[in-house]
């Protein structure tokens, strides 16, 4: 340990960072790794779904239906023959490919739109965030049904409803980021040597966005994940027969005394990454904002 | 205080023109032609005619707009086009179960909350603080929709203790409770782990006080202590987190709803989408985010008025 601590002071490259200090504050809670390997283990199932799936997801074989789970079906097999197991690796990429675009596209229009609204400031400032105020009365999961069922249900429009649902929150976030930042004295400083409007924003206060956005975007995935199953619980989410963690929930319902592993596994997929996702979010939000908890 | 309370009331205003104006433009969304899509197929030139002057849509869209204002103004929340009746009817049938469902999810909630936060707080590392961290962990990631299912299960279907859809009889009747059991606990898990871990952080920064400290050296044993002075002191977060979570009950309300086949009026809301009954749709959101948004106020304004501590500008 002390000879740690003079290593520590004799080379420069041990002196802390801020990103030695986030990552020091991140490994405090071993619950951030568990949280990082399921989402780890979810993306591989995503991206390699094809390469590890045992059989199709889609492949009917009406002669194995309701088969219990066994060492030719891990997880059995549902209503139609179909293997659980394909469906739930498979499902992955849906889960996964459905949150990470709304986030995404959250993240970015809302991102523009806080730095936008707070460069402006004035009543451009004052009307956009009265009206945030307004949106976010509404509750989320509310706004996206019906969102939904006048939109009509189909992939592309979840992904919008989930992101504009999710949108207000970002812009807020990152207008209350930019409007800390700019009293900071390293922006202070970066205007003093007549750094210009443009290049501080770029280089020293969008940086400075990163770890609140990074906490903010692990915690709205697993959200998402959740408002998305949610969706395709009442039917008017992802349309069957795409192998969807929450359709197959569905289906599963209806022989639940039959073969309830095909309702009980897609559930336990939905919330084993929403912890994954929470878990990574209060570990960055630990690393990355020393003042919260 | 009284200017805040002023302004916070008076912000009611654009927030529900805000709300009936989006509400008016969802019609906007449909692909096509909405009463096509409300009527299907089989319908007859004369129905469609019929359906489209009732709800106003062969007007220009300003006297539309005028129209659904002015209707709303007389407390008229539009007709479902499947039931023939008033949506605010329909509403009033079912808000009922919905509270009542919702009330006993706080409860439950709060039964499990109270107990596990403070002794999680008062033995800090026991078992009791591990296992409301996996109370916490558990209940805000769990989707409502597959607890419900397992609940079903367990012990509606393999123990056969409990019912597991609809509200049999009345609702306060020993059989309507035994009913709203597994749906009041299923909608009431994410607000146990978001009340348990609220309380067991607000407990231990409580007993760090000086009063506690007080307390304790005039020589108060010790569960007077935790009870009198810690624990009341850190229930504040509490009723503020309730409120705070009232969007999240509400969602949650539509899936367990749905799960039980509970008659409230997130049934009534998913069974509209399905039948394309969009008076239905608009005018239950329209009530539902009202009343989120006054509950709120009413929060808002019972710390102004309750707690010395809060100050507002």
């Amino acid at each position: 340990m002390s000879r740690g601590r003079t290593q520590a002071s004799a080379s420069p490259r041990r002196i802390s960072s801020p990103a030695r200090d986030a990552w020091r504050r991140f490994a405090r809670n071993k619950l951030s790794f568990v949280g990082g390997a399921i989402v780890l283990v979810i993306l591989l199932a995503a991206l390699l779904a094809p390469h590890i799936a045992p059989s199709s997801p889609v492949a009917i074989s009406l002669r194995e239906k309701y088969r219990r789970p066994s060492s030719e079906h891990w997880l059995g097999t549902d209503e139609l023959g179909r293997d659980v197991l394909s469906r739930l690796i498979y499902g992955a990429r849906v889960a996964v490919g459905v949150a990470f675009s709304a986030v995404l596209l959250a993240a970015v229009v809302g991102s523009i739109a806080g730095l936008i609204v707070s460069y402006s400031g004035g009543w451009i400032d004052e009307i956009a965030m009265r009206f945030l105020d307004i949106v976010l009365a509404f509750p989320a999961f509310l706004l996206a049904i019906v969102l939904v069922a006048f939109l009509g249900p189909n992939t592309m429009n979840i992904v919008l409803v989930i992101a504009v649902t999710r949108l207000p929150r970002y812009a807020r976030l990152i207008r209350g980021q930019v409007i800390s930042l700019k009293e900071t004295v390293y922006v202070e400083a970066a205007r003093a040597i007549g750094a210009g409007e443009l290049r501080i924003a770029l280089r020293h206060i969008l940086p400075g966005c990163v770890g609140a956005l990074a906490v903010y975007v692990s915690l709205t995935l697993g959200e998402s994940i959740l408002a998305i199953a949610g969706l395709s619980f009442l039917g008017i989410g992802i349309q069957p027969p795409t192998p969807d963690w929450g359709v197959m929930l569905t289906r599963g319902r209806d022989y639940l005394l039959l073969a309830p592993w095909v309702a009980l596994a897609p559930g336990a997929a939905i919330f084993a990454t929403v912890l994954g996702f929470n878990l990574l979010g209060d570990g960055l939000r630990d690393a990355f904002d020393p003042r919260g908890q | 205080m009284a200017a805040f309370l002023l302004r916070r009331f008076f912000l009611l205003i654009p927030t529900a023109l805000v709300l009936v104006t989006g509400v008016f433009f969802l019609i906007a969304l449909v692909p096509g032609d909405p009463v096509l899509v409300m009527l299907g197929t089989e319908a007859t030139e004369d129905a469609i005619q019929q359906l489209r002057h009732d709800l106003g849509l062969d007007r220009a869209l300003f006297f539309q707009y005028t129209a659904f204002l002015s209707r709303l103004l007389h407390g008229d929340l539009g007709m479902s086009i499947y039931h023939r009746a008033p949506v605010l009817k329909l509403f009033a049938q079912r808000i009922p179960n919905t509270l009542w469902l919702t009330f006993l999810a706080v409860v439950f909630s709060l039964l499990g909350a109270l107990p596990l936060g403070v002794l999680a707080a008062v033995k800090r590392y026991s078992i009791w603080d591990y296992s409301s961290l996996l109370v916490a962990l558990v209940g805000v990631s769990v989707p409502v929709f597959w607890l419900g299912i397992i609940l079903i299960y367990v012990f509606g279907l393999k123990l056969r203790w409990l019912p597991i859809s609809g509200v049999g009889g009345s609702l306060l009747s020993w059989d309507g409770f035994k009913h709203t059991i597994l749906p009041a606990a299923s909608l009431g898990a994410y607000l146990l782990a978001s009340s348990t871990r609220l309380l067991r952080s607000s407990m231990l920064d409580v007993l760090t006080e000086d009063y506690v400290r007080t307390a304790r050296a005039k020589g108060l044993r010790e569960w007077l202590v935790i009870w009198k002075h810690a624990f009341r002191n850190a229930l504040n977060p509490l009723v503020t987190n309730v409120t705070l979570q009232l969007g999240v009950l509400v969602g949650g309300s539509f899936l367990t709803e749905t799960v039980f086949a509970w008659p409230g009026v997130g049934r009534l809301l998913v069974q509209a989408i399905y039948r394309r009954d969009y008076p239905v749709i608009q005018g239950i959101t329209l009530i539902i985010v009202l009343m989120v948004v006054v509950i709120n106020l009413l929060a808002d304004m019972s710390y102004v008025l309750l707690d010395p501590k809060v100050r507002y500008r």
